[in-house]
């Protein structure tokens, strides 16, 4: 009997290993079809990262890669966020002459979202998707892992439809957001609405090298709503399908940058309130909702800020 | 690893083991699913033969299973590796041969450069004569692409496993070991010969002890265009033997152990060491450079009374400042320390390292340590107060960096 059992081991065994020949690639790429369905549901990827951190742009590489196989249902936000990698470098020119990494990325509730949900404190690069698997402790994603959750996400039922709806002069202007329900919810959630930057042509670490040209993307700027956002329905924990919320947001672009420079000025560790020069022009609206139980986001929107 | 394993005597002298499990990262355990077999033959044991030459045959398979999720690029669900070794021993001679060999084992990414489709390989030669008083070993190992990780996206040393040994002398004494080298299982060759001699006693240097002496060379460098790799736009494989390339570590130093009556004994050691510490953990190139230091230590024990022991230790390091290195560096080092042990019982001990060259002069700290501990039976109680400098952390050949602290500690450590 024994003998019996190695012989059937070793069988699976010796057909326990696939050796792949090239070419490696695929070139089977599925388009997401939306036009049955006027709503699709998205995926936020949360990269925490910082410019000091030399492995967090081949996490950034991977979510551009996400993002380019699947489109715009990937939306990406990067948390610059801590000291060991978020930090700047001191501006004096003594002691820093080629004033490397002298910007302040890092933001209020970028911060108070990686206290939460102690991400930096496991090293980084690490990312959320969609804040799954936050009951058991294991919404901290390396990136390679990232791919695999998307496409069982992807293949979720879409319970809400977000549309924002931004007009935007100057430096001042209103978005308002509208989400309707898909199907009837039980439950209480949240909505969020953020800003981020796109382009910025600033110093990072990346592999061997200090690389001045790096073009930082989708950049946490600043939250419009509380960091934990706002009650999506006005009352009862239940939505029904069809519902409709409504949330507005007047802003002063000037004002939130004021603000997030004197936050790095006065309270961030060694921040040195260079963490301005918003542009405008870059900026998207990120709008998502999650249920406040388990944090898992169950669709998220982005638009840009001006409209293109 | 959580699981079941079978041992299994097929006949005499062949031994087979295997398993089938998933392994445990700290709470929860990795996606990945191992199957393993190894057998192990004694052949003379076998085949009963009576030759003073022994021959131990052993081979190994070891596959992990994954389910695929990749839309882009194709990957193995099943990743196997394998491994023969042999050992041949005959009178004062020893061999040991190890041969590995990993299948294609990509990560799961949507990025071609990523995509790494390249066998891994790594083996590992010994051979040692050795006869009373005299002993040698002279040791090559190299390793290519022969990470195995227990689940193919993550990164972090709790999915590590296989184990590639070090080839370095692991070393006892603090300076000695303050650059300690780990193994690179992405890409490495390293060459190691370790000589023991014991000058006789009676004689104008052994005295009347007789005198031990121990020199080890090593010397750890990496792949020739670094390690292997193969995708759709890619296809590397590095020379088999390249010893020019980027040094990793080098090592040479000698050791020499002397009892000169009843009551003293010592210990003497001088190294120099080289220390990729750019590569070994992770920084920029320039930042730091390779470290040279020459290390010295001097290791006195003197034996008060019966149960009483005295031993004085001094050590040094004087380092060589890298000429491409910009961030500031720590130096010189020197360090003291002094233990009372009453056997079988208990133990005393302070020591003091002193980072005196460092380039910041603000960063010449001391750290100072007190211990003091209990043995009763097989449990030991330590206790100490100090302050512990940055460092690297080595278990078994896997380091990772530490930083410095400050305060008491209690350990307590029993075997049963």
């Amino acid at each position: 009997m024994k003998r019996l059992l190695y012989i059937t081991f070793i069988i699976t065994l010796i057909t326990s290993c696939e050796v792949i020949e090239g070419p490696y690639m695929n070139d089977v790429i599925v388009p997401v079809d939306t036009t049955t369905n006027q709503f699709v549901k998205n995926i936020l990827i949360e990269d925490f990262t910082g410019h000091l951190c030399k492995n967090c742009p081949d996490a950034a590489r991977e979510l551009d890669a996400i993002h380019d196989f699947y489109g715009s249902r990937i939306i990406g936000l990067a948390l610059h966020i801590g000291t060991t990698f978020g930090r700047p470098y001191p501006t004096d020119p003594s002691a820093n002459p080629d004033q490397k990494f002298i910007y302040d990325f890092r933001t209020n509730e970028g911060e108070e979202l990686d206290n939460h949900f102690q991400v930096s404190q496991n090293g980084l690069p690490k990312g959320m998707v969609n804040r799954i698997d936050y009951s058991s402790e294991n919404h901290r994603k390396d990136y390679g892992q990232w791919l695999a959750i998307v496409g069982d996400e992807l293949n979720k039922e879409v319970q809400l439809g977000i549309t924002i709806n931004s007009t935007f002069i100057g430096n001042t202007g209103d978005i308002n957001i509208t989400t309707e329900a898909l199907t009837s919810l039980t439950g209480n959630y949240k909505i969020v609405v953020c800003l981020a930057e796109d382009q910025i042509t600033n110093w990072q670490k990346d592999g061997d090298i200090d690389d001045d040209t790096y073009i930082h993307k989708h950049v946490l700027r600043t939250i419009l709503t509380p960091v934990w956002g706002e009650n999506l329905s006005g009352g009862g924990s239940y939505i029904d399908d069809g519902d409709i919320f409504e949330h507005s947001y007047s802003i002063n672009l000037t004002d939130l940058e004021n603000e997030n420079i004197q936050h790095s000025q006065d309270i961030l560790v060694q921040g040195n309130g260079n963490a301005g020069d918003w542009q405008s022009t870059n900026m998207n609206v990120i709008a998502y909702v999650y249920d406040i139980s388990n944090y898992e986001i169950l669709q998220v929107k982005q638009t840009s800020l001006i409209a293109q | 690893m959580d699981g079941i394993r079978l041992k299994y005597k097929i006949f005499n002298g062949l031994r087979i083991k295997s398993f089938i499990g998933k392994s445990r990262t700290y709470f929860t355990y990795a996606e990945g699913i191992f199957r393993g077999i190894d057998a192990e033959l004694d052949v003379n044991e076998t085949f009963n033969l009576e030759s003073r030459t022994k021959y131990i045959i052993g081979g190994s398979f070891i596959s992990r299973y994954e389910k695929r999720a990749n839309p882009k690029f194709t990957l193995p669900q099943n990743v196997g590796a394998y491994a023969g070794r042999l050992n041949v021993l005959n009178g004062g001679w020893n061999y040991f041969g190890e041969f590995a060999y990993k299948i294609n084992d990509p990560i799961n990414s949507l990025q071609e450069n990523e995509m790494n489709y390249a066998n891994g390989s790594a083996f590992t030669n010994s051979i040692t004569y050795s006869q009373r008083g005299f002993g040698i070993t002279g040791e090559i190992h190299r390793a290519d692409n022969m990470l195995l990780l227990s689940e193919r996206e993550r990164t972090g040393k709790a999915y590590i496993m296989n184990y590639i040994p070090t080839l370095s002398k692991p070393h006892a004494y603090t300076l000695l070991a303050i650059y300690p080298c780990a193994t690179q299982a992405m890409g490495e060759l390293g060459v190691q010969l370790d000589v023991y001699y014991k000058i006789n006693k009676g004689t104008l240097l052994g005295g009347k002890y007789g005198t031990k002496l121990n020199l080890n060379i090593s010397k750890i460098n990496g792949l020739e265009g670094g390690y292997s790799m193969l995708n759709d736009n890619t296809n590397h494989i590095p020379k088999l033997f390249s010893f020019d390339e980027e040094l990793y570590f080098s090592d040479i130093n000698l050791e020499i152990s002397k009892k000169v009556n009843k009551k003293v004994k010592y210990n003497a050691v001088l190294a120099h060491q080289k220390y990729n510490k750019d590569f070994l953990e992770g920084k920029t190139p320039g930042e730091y450079g390779t470290l040279t230091s020459t290390i010295a230590v001097f290791d006195l024990s003197y034996k008060i009374k019966k149960g009483h022991t005295i031993r004085v230790e001094t050590q040094a390091l004087f380092a060589k400042k890298d000429e491409i290195a910009t961030s500031e560096q720590e130096g010189d080092w020197v360090m003291a320390a002094a233990e009372y042990t009453i056997s079988p019982n208990w133990f005393f001990a302070v020591q003091d390292m002193y980072n005196y060259g460092h380039e910041n002069e603000s960063k010449r700290l001391h750290y100072m340590n007190f211990n003091f501990g209990f043995l009763k039976g097989s449990t030991r109680f330590e206790f100490g107060y100090g302050k512990k400098r940055e460092g690297i952390f080595c278990v078994g050949g896997v380091c990772k960096l530490v930083p410095s602290s400050n305060g008491l500690n209690l350990s307590i450590t029993s075997s049963f």
